[in-house]
């Protein structure tokens, strides 16, 4: 069963060659390999992520392969949790916020539910505890809002803040 | 590109993680962010956990305590309930809070009147009572904790310890506030501990009235604090899915279960400290189980155990369709004899056998004969439907790799074990584990080649399974949920 593996090419040219039951946890992976039945020598371009974040996103998956498969989810009672990130996963994540950035992007065009879960919820992390100047700060965002408009949006939803 | 121009789907994903006071802060960020907060998604769920919409304040005798700021509830409530899908509340020993919370609830409805309901999309209310507990130290005076009793009639007495339920105000804003909702789908109401018997029907004649068409799942557990048949569950006619006390359920109740719900498949009968173990006769079950051949209906039952539960449940008998049995709490041990029960009892229908939850680490250690390594084989040879078996205690790599041979010869999907438990031994050549036909040399010889060491073992239950498959470190064992 291992060994098997697929060519899967970067929006900067390199080609990696990935076993496919690490390739297969992504999503959109999987559904072109089996929908549209392409056949395994055959490149698949992936035009959305460039090499390096490939790696991470393989570096992750590799790491996770071996995961124990969750049963199908039931809707009751699930609540979102924010702090149970893997001692693993959070080594993982100690990268600056532009990689983090493209995880997330990654993860959401592979479609691979886990790592986008881990990598937003380490972005809510993050934020909890900063001011919004921090925040722009953290994450390098340029404040677009007159001094007007940024006087009325302070003021319009002053009752989420603890006074 | 930057994070301003993260897709808003994304940026709603993160902002649902967040409390909102942090949400506040990010709609300062930046115009994209500023619209995001806006989204309807984010504000799907409300967790009322004692802190929310709360301030700290000097209280002369009792210190620091959070006291309700409903000024602001009142501002968050027109701007953005429209949007509420479900609303939790926690228990919180700050009952005052709770109340107000309410109480400031229940007023926004009257406000709107029936006509112009204020929540069009909430389909799911939680409750959970935060029960008080006091421990009785004094062992030489019995009589004091009959006195007590009569003190605090609302106290419900186990052992040592003494359990305040609720009642009173506290039920009647409840009772009030379950009024003016409309139209739920799921509703959880736990923790009451109702004592008085007047008070029993609270809340849930109050859901009949509005929401009993249209309720799929309920979550009713430890009602009342003694042993109170809930029939009124029984006229929620579209449910899909129960979860109850023993303790709230007899053989009437399961029959009009049976009867009346046609649309019944899950039945959890769930099981903590504060639950009465309750049994009921056999032969309920095999009424049950002729009522559903006829309707062409099956029930998925699952003996859940909770908490800080540390008594077996009353097993049901055959043919009760008991699917999955789960003791989700560190507290009780693995006891050998009630494998045997089930593998007796539920061989047919048996499908999740799990102890979740890793116990301690502060072992004693057991003899062979002591562990349960024979019944948990013995388990998978006989329920020929199991697909999830997590184990957490303590066993042998070999019976490891007999539970995964004898499980892929049926259906065994999802083995969880638990590495630390997991000893490398291999006692077959001394115990026989299969009277018949493969106690041959060949099987012994796997058995001795793969169980030396770790590595081996998983290489050899993945080749089984047909995909890679390895033991769990505590934390990974502690997030699984079946």
């Amino acid at each position: 069963m291992a060994g098997h593996k697929i060519k899967l090419q970067s929006n900067d040219g390199d080609i990696f060659d990935v076993e496919v039951e690490i390739a297969k946890l992504s999503i959109t992976i999987k559904t072109m390999l089996e929908d549209l039945s392409m056949n395994e020598e055959e490149i698949i371009p992936l035009p959305n992520i460039n090499s390096a974040i490939f790696k991470k996103v393989i570096q992750w998956t590799t790491h996770h392969k071996d995961d124990p498969p969750l049963p199908p989810e039931d809707d009751e009672n699930r609540e979102k949790n924010t702090n149970d990130i893997s001692s693993w996963d959070q080594e993982f994540l100690k990268v600056d916020q532009g990689t983090l950035f493209e995880l997330i992007l990654a993860a959401n065009y592979l479609d691979i539910k886990g790592l986008l879960d881990v990598t937003c919820t380490s972005v809510a992390n993050m934020i909890k505890g900063k001011t919004s100047e921090e925040i722009r700060q953290t994450f390098n965002i340029k404040n677009d809002f007159t001094p007007q408009e940024e006087e009325q949006i302070k003021k319009e939803n002053e009752w989420c803040e603890n006074k | 590109m930057g994070w301003e121009e993260l897709p808003t789907i994304l940026l709603e994903e993160i902002f649902s993680l967040l409390p909102i006071r942090y949400r506040y802060y990010c709609s300062q960020v930046c115009q994209s962010w500023y619209r995001t907060f806006h989204s309807p998604f984010i504000w799907q769920t409300f967790i009322f956990d004692g802190n929310i919409f709360t301030r700290r304040k000097f209280n002369l005798f009792r210190g620091y305590e959070r006291i309700l700021n409903s000024y602001r509830v009142q501002l968050y409530l027109p701007r953005k309930s429209q949007y509420l899908k479900q609303l939790i509340i926690k228990p919180i020993p700050e009952y005052h809070n709770m109340c107000d919370f309410l109480n400031i609830l229940t007023t926004f409805f009257h406000y709107y009147g029936s006509d112009n309901y204020p929540f069009p999309h909430l389909e799911e209310f939680s409750f959970t009572f935060y029960v008080l507990v006091s421990i009785d130290d004094d062992t030489n005076n019995q009589g004091n904790i009959v006195n007590a009793y009569y003190q605090h009639p609302n106290a419900f007495i186990r052992g040592k310890k003494r359990y305040y339920g609720t009642g009173g105000i506290i039920l009647q804003t409840l009772r009030r506030f379950i009024s003016s909702l409309h139209c739920l789908k799921r509703f959880h109401l736990n923790n009451l501990l109702l004592e008085s018997d007047s008070d029993i029907g609270a809340c849930l004649n109050e859901l009949l009235e509005n929401s009993s068409e249209t309720l799929e799942y309920l979550e009713i557990l430890n009602y009342s604090s003694h042993i109170v048949p809930l029939y009124i569950v029984g006229l929620f006619s579209n449910l899909y899915s129960i979860s109850i006390s023993s303790h709230s359920l007899n053989d009437d109740v399961l029959l009009l279960f049976a009867n009346h719900l046609i649309h019944l498949h899950k039945l959890n009968i769930i099981q903590d400290e504060l639950t009465i173990p309750c049994r009921y006769s056999d032969s309920v079950w095999t009424e049950i189980d002729i009522i559903l051949q006829e309707n062409r209906r099956e029930w998925y039952i699952r003996m859940i155990t909770k908490g800080k539960c540390k008594n077996e449940p009353f097993w049901p008998n055959n043919p009760a369709q008991v699917r999955a049995i789960i003791y989700d709490t560190s507290l009780i041990k693995l006891v050998q004899t009630s494998i045997y029960t089930c593998m007796e009892q539920y061989s047919k229908t048996l499908e999740i056998y799990a102890h979740l939850k890793s116990m301690c680490r502060v072992y004693i250690p057991r003899s062979f004969l002591e562990r349960g390594d024979m019944a948990y084989i013995g388990l998978v040879k006989t329920t020929q439907y199991l697909h999830t078996l997590a184990i957490r205690e303590r066993i042998s790599t070999a019976t490891c790799l007999l539970i995964a041979y004898y499980g892929t010869k049926h259906n065994l999907k999802y083995f969880y074990l638990r590495r630390n438990c997991v000893i490398l031994r291999n006692e077959y050549r001394q115990y026989i584990f299969n009277e018949f036909d493969d106690n041959n040399e060949q099987m012994h010889i796997w058995l001795e080649k793969n169980c030396r060491q770790y590595n081996n073992v998983e290489d050899a239950v993945s080749l089984l399974f047909g995909r890679r498959w390895k033991m769990l470190s505590d934390w990974e064992y502690n997030q699984i949920h079946v």
